[in-house]
């Protein structure tokens, strides 16, 4: 791994050596305590209990931290958290796409799963949502393509399942872990695929069928619930077509 | 220790307290039956009045024990202008201040999508409505300055942009008779980007 997860230890951290860490989630615990899901550099997902972490400002999503964390799986205390510099300014629409990023790691994610490299993806697609020359939309598949992947769930927009190149004039449909199957009928058009593998970012239809093709790669893994953070988008698209209609 | 079963059963309904422990429920089992029973059975008629007693206000969400809360039902105050708060304790420190003329609305939480909360859970689809119907002119947002507090402020918002509300944000940062290096850093920053001209 290269870049800026290079510098952080890689094994099971322990009190006495800091991981780069990001708060997923946080749950009150006892009067004053929280427990906290962290995304860290080097241990994947893990959830600690900050003693007093309700009176600690800083253990907030988005704020790049250095975690200094004990004990075992299941029952790890976090013996400090310092900040590494300030959140990343995420506002409005940016801060929902945000929160959609953190419940798709709580979903996916199991706890004590080390992932290398996930914690530098997250934190790159963080600043860019904080970035305006950014598309959102681009930023999140990308990150949830980065997901699939690490996860060992990759989904290839060049070849189908039997590893034969996508064609223009075929439709294809998804076999969800598996890949894209050629079908009559199918929801996907090869052309488009091929226009999304080629990184054509320009059409709205070929971004809403990024957007479909992963919601329909992610959705095995996501379990039942629908994602909440997935209605914050739509509701608040709503809003603004009321308020530019009235 | 075995406990006769009625104080084995006072010591685990003491547990659903919120940081009560099994010590703790123990010794408040203990104090009331060896000390003090008249409060233990002036408690218990609290505590029955009020669970069946008291419902959330159907404009507010406040706690209620009538359809409206004693804010909504006061005709003196301008029901048109609407503080959103997340919780009823942020209503009595807001009424103690002896400020604000206005009513609440009270999101009992705030948006939290990996607890499974979403705006209709907070009650925001009734918001909505009194938005939409006119109802409310101009809304205050006072929700948390967490991450879950700024998205819930968010889209409250966009929801009363949507229906031409007025909308403010209450100020954030360093409390008054503060002294700078006790606030955190966090605050200080949001205060110094808060920052406002200085008026003669
Ligand atoms: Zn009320």
């Amino acid at each position: 791994m290269t870049g800026r997860c290079g510098r952080w230890a890689m094994g099971m951290s322990d009190a006495r050596q800091g991981d780069r860490a990001w708060v997923l989630h946080r749950r009150p615990y006892r009067n004053t305590s929280l427990i906290v899901e962290f995304l860290t550099a080097s241990g994947g997902r893990l959830a600690a209990v900050a003693r007093s972490g309700r009176r600690q400002p800083h253990l907030q999503p988005f704020r790049p931290l250095t975690v200094f964390v004990s004990g075992r799986a299941e029952l790890r205390s976090l013996k400090n958290a310092e900040p590494e510099g300030a959140a990343i300014p995420l506002r409005g629409e940016a801060l929902y796409c945000g929160l959609y990023l953190n419940e798709l790691l709580v979903r996916m994610l199991h706890r004590d799963d080390p992932q290398p490299g996930l914690a530098g993806c997250y934190e790159e697609a963080l600043q860019r949502l904080a970035d305006d020359d950014w598309p959102r939309d681009l930023v999140l598949r990308q990150f949830e393509q980065s997901l699939l992947q690490m996860l060992g769930y990759g989904l290839s927009l060049e070849h189908d399942v039997h590893g034969q190149p996508l064609q223009p004039g075929q439709d294809y449909r998804l076999v969800p872990d598996e890949g894209l199957v050629a079908a009559a009928n199918g929801r996907y058009a090869g052309r488009d695929l091929l226009a999304l593998a080629a990184g054509d970012w320009q059409q709205a239809d070929i971004r809403r069928l990024a957007r479909d093709l992963m919601r329909e790669a992610l959705a095995p893994h996501l379990g039942d619930r629908p994602l909440i953070s997935r209605q914050l988008f739509r509701q608040g698209a709503a809003h603004k077509q009321a308020g530019d209609e009235s | 220790m075995k406990q006769s079963p009625l104080v084995q059963a006072l010591i685990d309904a003491f547990t659903c307290l919120p940081g009560v422990g099994a010590r703790s429920a123990q010794r408040m089992a203990y104090h009331l039956l060896e000390r003090n029973r008249e409060g233990g059975v002036a408690l218990a008629h609290s505590l029955e009045a009020a669970m069946s007693g008291v419902e959330h206000c159907q404009r507010c969400r406040n706690f209620a024990e009538a359809s409206l809360c004693p804010v909504c039902a006061d005709e003196r105050r301008d029901h048109a202008l609407v503080c959103v708060v997340e919780s009823p304790a942020d209503v009595l420190a807001i009424e103690l201040s002896g400020e604000y003329r206005g009513r609440y609305f009270v999101l009992m939480g705030h948006l939290s999508p990996i607890d499974g909360v979403g705006p209709d859970e907070i009650g925001l689809d009734r918001l909505a409505n009194q938005l939409h119907d006119g109802e409310v002119q101009e809304v205050i947002l006072a929700t948390g300055t967490t991450v879950e507090g700024e998205a819930t402020a968010h889209y409250i918002h966009e929801m009363a942009v949507a229906n031409g509300a007025a909308v403010s944000r209450i100020a954030q940062g360093v409390p008054m008779g503060g002294e700078l290096e006790f606030v955190d850093g966090v605050t200080l920053a949001h205060a110094l980007k808060g920052r406002q001209p200085v008026k003669n």
